[in-house]
């Protein structure tokens, strides 16, 4: 029997989230694409629908199962129940858009997603950024009193996604010690 | 309006409205027909009598549950999914893929319990074919 951690990845349409699970996934990811009938949201071939699963293997009885969500609102039904049980969250972003399309799924996501955002266990990647963006992101979770590592991620390069979710998995466990605990397991 | 995004010409809309609500209120073992995009957008519906029911909702699932089918066939070596089903005690729901020339759709089906697969499946069908017809001449 594997022992399975499982992280989600989350963000809006067209952020990266199927590529980067397919990207790392050890095993072929399993995936729910249907035909795009919103090109003009994100002008790509198909969206998911349901969700996507991919799993990578720490050793023989230890793994990580990566869960992606569909993106698209009128999906909002499914993402509490993709998120039952996972210790994080990687939040894709596609900054080559809007400051206020940017910010508004900021807000969506961080609330959305409100436990994983109240422990800490979300890391914000964003991907086809600048350094506006990044400022942008900052000032964002900075006014809205919310702590979360912000980093650049390219959806479709493996280093840049095992980096961060290297990342989430350090940042999230450390939350999850008892406070004392910390500083021993220092 | 193609969900809440392209435009689906009204006509065409009220088209599929018309044909939806002749079948459902023809059909006694037929509570409810709901029409979407394969992504989840929802196109047309007939008016359930009754009861309220959320066709944004209903539509996303339909078509979450129509992928997730399809990949269910696919992984059992079944690559071309056509349809579902989902029994209940107080009836069942059918689920079809539509492929069209424009459109990759979903059709839901809400069948009571005076209904059996065959009659369900059969009526199913004949409407999903007249729906198809309708939608490959639409550009
Ligand atoms: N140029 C560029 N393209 C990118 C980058 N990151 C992602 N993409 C492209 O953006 C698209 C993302 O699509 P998906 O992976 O389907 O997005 P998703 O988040 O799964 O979207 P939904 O399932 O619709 O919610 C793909 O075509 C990627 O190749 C990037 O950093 N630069
Ligand atoms: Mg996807």
């Amino acid at each position: 029997m594997i022992n399975g951690t499982k992280i989600l990845f989350i963000g809006p349409m067209g952020a990266g989230k199927t590529t980067a699970i397919t990207c790392i996934s050890d095993d072929p990811p399993i995936k729910t694409e249907a035909s795009n009938s919103a090109r003009h949201i994100s002008d790509k071939q198909t969206t998911t629908v349901a969700m996507d699963f991919g799993r990578i293997y720490m050793d023989q009885f230890n793994a990580i199962d990566l869960y992606g969500i569909p993106g698209q609102e009128h999906f909002d039904f499914l993402w509490p129940i993709l998120e039952k049980g996972a210790l994080g969250a990687i939040f894709l972003l596609n900054c080559d858009t809007t400051d206020q399309i940017i910010q508004n799924s900021l807000e969506k996501f961080c609330n959305d997603f409100s436990r994983l955002r109240d422990n800490s266990a979300i890391v914000i990647a964003l991907n086809r950024a600048n350094e506006n963006a990044v400022s942008l992101c900052h000032n964002w979770l900075r006014e809205n009193n919310i702590v979360l590592p912000v980093l650049m991620a390219d959806p479709r390069n493996r280093d840049d996604i095992i980096m961060t979710l290297e990342l989430l998995i350090a940042t999230a466990e450390v939350d999850l010690l008892p406070e004392g605990e910390i500083h021993d397991a220092g | 309006m193609l969900g809440e995004n392209l435009a689906f010409p009204p006509t065409l809309k009220m088209k599929c409205d018309s044909v939806l609500n002749d079948f459902a209120s023809s059909e006694n073992h037929l509570s409810f027909l709901s029409l979407s995009t394969a992504d989840g957008y929802s196109l047309s519906h007939s008016d359930p009598a009754h009861v309220e029911l959320n066709f944004r909702r209903i539509s996303a699932m339909a078509s979450s549950f129509a992928g997730i089918s399809k990949e269910l066939a696919r992984e059992t070596h079944h690559p071309a999914m056509e349809g579902s089903i989902i029994e209940c005690q107080t009836g069942f729901l059918v689920c079809r893929l539509l492929k069209t020339e424009h459109l990759d759709a979903v059709l839901l089906g809400v069948f009571n319990n005076e209904s059996n697969h065959g009659i369900a499946l059969w009526t199913l069908n004949n409407i999903a074919k007249s729906i198809t017809d309708m939608l490959n001449v639409y550009k």
